[in-house]
C-alpha cells in the first residue's frame, strides 16, 4: 500500500534531516565572516559583493526566462475590464463543460 | 448546539463596537479581544459535542427544515469554524499594536468579516449562506482600503467591483436553483434535485461555483489576489489568503457534496484547476520583488494543493484527507509567514524586497518565524506542510505519475522564492536597528511555530481529524437525515 506513511518512516527522515543539519553545522561553524571580504571569487570571475543582490530579479532570470514568465505576468496586467473578461470567459468555459457531460 | 451563539457573539461585538467606542476608542480592543476569546472557548467547548453527536441541527426561531433558516454543524464545518475562531483571536492580538488609529472602524469591520465567515460555515439554507457571503465581502472590501493609501483605495474598489459582479453569478445560481425545486434549505434541495434532469442544474452549479471561486482565488478567478495581497495591511492579506479563501472552498465542497455529487465531471475539473493554480501560484511568486505579492501567489499555489487533493479524491479516497490536513496545514503557515513579513513591512512601511533587504537581520525570533514558514510552505521534512503534501504525492501517484511531478516541481519552485525571500529579508546585511516586537507578536508567532513543527511531527493526529472530518463530508444521507429530521 502506497500510501502507508507510519511513524517509523517520519522517525528515519528526520533522523537524516537532522544529521545533515549536524555535518553542515560541524563543518561551517569554526568559519567566521570577518566582515572584511569585499569580492567573491565565483568561477574564474572576481565579482564585487555588493553585484550580488537576491533582492534583485537577477536570481531566477534564466529560470524565468526560459519558462516565458513574461507571458504569464501579461496575462496579470492590473486592469479591471481585462480581469472582468477573464473571470467571465473562464466561468463560461466552465458552465459548457458541466453542461456538455450533463 | 453551543457554536451557533458564534455568529451571534461576532455580529453583537461587530454593531457594539462603534457605540461603546464612543465613548473610549481603546475599548474598542477588548471588545473585540474578549469577544474573539469566548468565541474561542465556546469552539472548544463545542468539538467533543460534533464530534460524539454527529450533524448537530438548529431551526432558527423554531421553524423546522425546509420552512426555516436552519443551521447544521458536522466534522467537516467543525474543522474549519475552529481554524476561523483560532485565527480571528490571533488577528486581534496581533493588530492591538498595529492599529493606533482608526480601530473602532477596524475592529467593527474585522468582527463582521468573521460573522460572514462563521455563518458560511454554519448554515444550511442557501440563501442564508449568499448573505453570510455579502457580509464576508463587503467587510473585506473595507479592510482592504484599511491601508489608507491610493494602491489600497484603487485596490478595494477593483475588488468591490469585481467581488460584486461575480457575487451576482452566486445569486442568479442559486435563483435557478430555487426555481428548479421551490426550497432554499440545502438538504431539501438535495432531496427534489435528485430526480430532476434539468439543464439549469449544471449551469446553476457553475455559476455558483464562479462565484465562490472568485473568492477562493483558485485560478484561473485568482487575478485580484496579488494586488489585494500587496494592497491591504500584511494582516488582512492574512485572513484573505487563509480563513477567507478557505471558507470558500468549504461552500464550494459543502455545496457539491450534498446537491451536486451525480456532476462527476466536476472532480476532472477541480484537478485541473488545482494543477492550473499550482503552477501559476509558484511561477508568479518567483518573479515578484514585493514580499506580500510573492506571498500572495504562493496562497494561490498552496490553495491549488487542496483543489487537487480534492478533486483526486474521487479516485483516492486518502486525498480527501490529505485535502482536508493540507487546508489545515495551510492556514497555519500563511498568517505565519504574512504575520512574521508584516511585522518588518509595518516598521519600514514598504513590502519591496529591495528596500527591505536585511532589515530582519537582528531579529532571530523573526528569522526563525519566517524559516519554519518558508519551508513549510515548500513541504521541507519535520513541517506540516510535509505530512499533507507528501500525502498528496503519494495519492496523486496512483492516479497519474504526471500529477506528482507537477506538484512537486511546485513544491521546488515554492523552496526556490521562499528561500529568496528569507536570505533578502534576513540574511542580507545593512545597518537597520533591530525590530523591538511587542509580547502578544512574540505568543502569536511562537504558537504558528509551534504548531507548524508540531503537526509535521506527531502528523497522525492531524490525520485521524482529516479523516473524521472527510467521512463527514462524504456521508450526504445522513446531513439530509440529520437536518430534515
Amino acid at each position: 500500500m502506497i500510501l502507508n506513511y507510519t511513524q517509523y518512516d517520519s522517525g528515519i527522515i528526520a533522523l537524516i534531516f537532522f544529521t545533515i543539519i549536524a555535518i553542515l553545522y560541524h563543518a561551517t561553524k569554526t568559519k567566521k565572516f570577518t566582515g572584511e571580504k569585499t569580492t567573491m571569487y565565483a568561477c574564474g570571475e572576481t565579482v564585487d559583493s555588493k553585484d550580488i543582490d537576491l533582492a534583485k530579479n537577477e536570481t531566477y532570470n534564466t529560470i524565468i526566462n526560459t519558462l516565458k514568465l513574461d507571458l504569464l505576468s501579461d496575462a496579470h496586467s492590473g486592469k479591471l475590464d481585462e480581469y472582468l473578461f477573464l473571470v467571465c470567459t473562464a466561468a463560461f468555459i466552465i458552465i459548457i463543460i458541466l453542461v456538455l457531460t450533463w | 448546539m453551543l457554536s451557533f451563539f458564534i455568529i451571534i457573539i461576532y455580529l453583537a461585538t461587530g454593531f457594539l463596537i462603534p457605540l461603546i467606542g464612543l465613548l473610549k476608542r481603546k475599548n474598542s480592543y477588548i471588545m473585540a479581544l474578549l469577544a474573539s476569546s469566548i468565541a474561542l472557548i465556546i469552539t472548544i467547548i463545542a468539538i467533543p459535542n460534533v464530534l460524539f453527536q454527529g450533524t448537530i441541527v438548529k431551526y432558527m426561531s423554531g421553524w423546522p427544515a425546509p420552512f426555516g433558516i436552519t443551521l447544521a454543524v458536522d466534522s467537516f464545518n467543525m474543522i474549519f469554524i475552529s481554524l476561523a475562531t483560532i485565527t480571528n483571536l490571533m488577528i486581534v492580538i496581533y493588530s492591538k499594536s498595529r492599529i493606533k488609529t482608526w480601530e473602532v472602524e477596524y475592529y467593527s469591520l474585522l468582527m463582521l468579516l468573521f460573522t460572514g465567515i462563521l455563518g458560511i460555515l454554519h448554515t444550511g439554507d442557501l440563501f442564508n449562506m449568499y448573505v453570510f457571503f455579502e457580509i464576508m465581502a463587503i467587510s473585506s472590501y473595507a479592510l482592504v482600503s484599511f491601508h489608507k493609501n491610493k494602491n489600497a483605495l484603487e485596490c478595494a474598489i477593483k475588488y468591490l467591483i469585481l467581488g460584486t459582479f461575480t457575487s451576482s453569478f452566486l445569486l442568479v445560481g442559486i435563483a435557478l436553483i430555487y426555481g428548479i425545486t421551490g426550497t432554499l434549505t440545502i438538504a431539501n434541495i438535495a432531496i427534489i434535485i435528485a430526480s430532476k434532469k434539468a439543464i439549469a442544474v449544471p449551469i446553476a452549479f457553475g455559476l455558483i461555483f464562479a462565484g465562490f471561486a472568485f473568492k477562493s482565488s483558485i485560478a484561473p478567478f485568482h487575478y485580484l489576489k496579488s494586488d489585494i495581497s500587496q494592497a491591504s495591511m500584511p494582516q488582512i492579506s492574512a485572513i484573505l489568503a487563509s480563513i477567507v479563501s478557505m471558507t470558500a472552498i468549504y461552500a464550494i465542497l459543502r455545496l457539491y457534496f450534498i446537491i451536486f455529487n451525480q456532476i462527476f465531471i466536476f472532480n476532472y475539473i477541480l484537478i485541473v484547476l488545482g494543477l492550473l493554480s499550482m503552477i501559476i501560484g509558484s511561477l508568479m511568486a518567483l518573479k515578484q520583488k514585493d514580499i506580500l505579492r510573492m506571498l500572495g501567489y504562493s496562497s494561490i499555489a498552496q490553495l491549488g494543493f487542496v483543489v487537487l487533493g480534492f478533486g483526486m479524491g474521487a479516485f483516492v479516497r486518502q486525498a480527501y484527507n490529505a485535502a482536508i490536513f493540507h487546508a489545515i496545514n495551510t492556514v497555519f503557515i500563511e498568517l505565519l509567514l504574512f504575520l512574521t513579513a508584516g511585522v518588518l513591512i509595518l516598521k519600514h512601511n514598504t513590502s519591496s524586497l529591495k528596500e527591505l533587504a536585511g532589515t530582519g537581520n537582528k531579529n532571530k525570533f523573526l528569522s526563525i518565524g519566517f524559516f519554519v514558514g518558508a519551508i513549510a510552505n515548500a513541504g521541507i521534512p519535520l513541517t506540516n506542510g510535509f505530512a499533507s503534501k507528501w500525502l498528496l504525492y503519494t495519492a496523486s501517484l496512483q492516479i497519474n505519475p504526471i500529477i506528482t511531478l507537477i506538484a512537486i516541481f511546485t513544491s521546488v519552485i515554492t523552496l526556490a522564492y521562499s528561500l529568496k525571500a528569507y536570505v533578502v529579508l534576513f540574511m542580507s546585511n545593512t545597518d537597520t536597528k533591530k525590530t523591538i516586537l511587542d509580547k502578544p507578536t512574540i505568543i502569536i508567532i511562537t504558537i504558528l511555530i509551534s504548531v507548524c513543527v508540531a503537526l509535521g511531527i506527531f502528523y497522525t493526529a492531524g490525520l485521524d481529524i482529516s479523516d473524521i472530518s472527510a467521512r463527514s463530508l462524504l456521508n450526504r444521507a445522513q446531513y439530509i437525515k440529520e437536518v430534515l429530521a
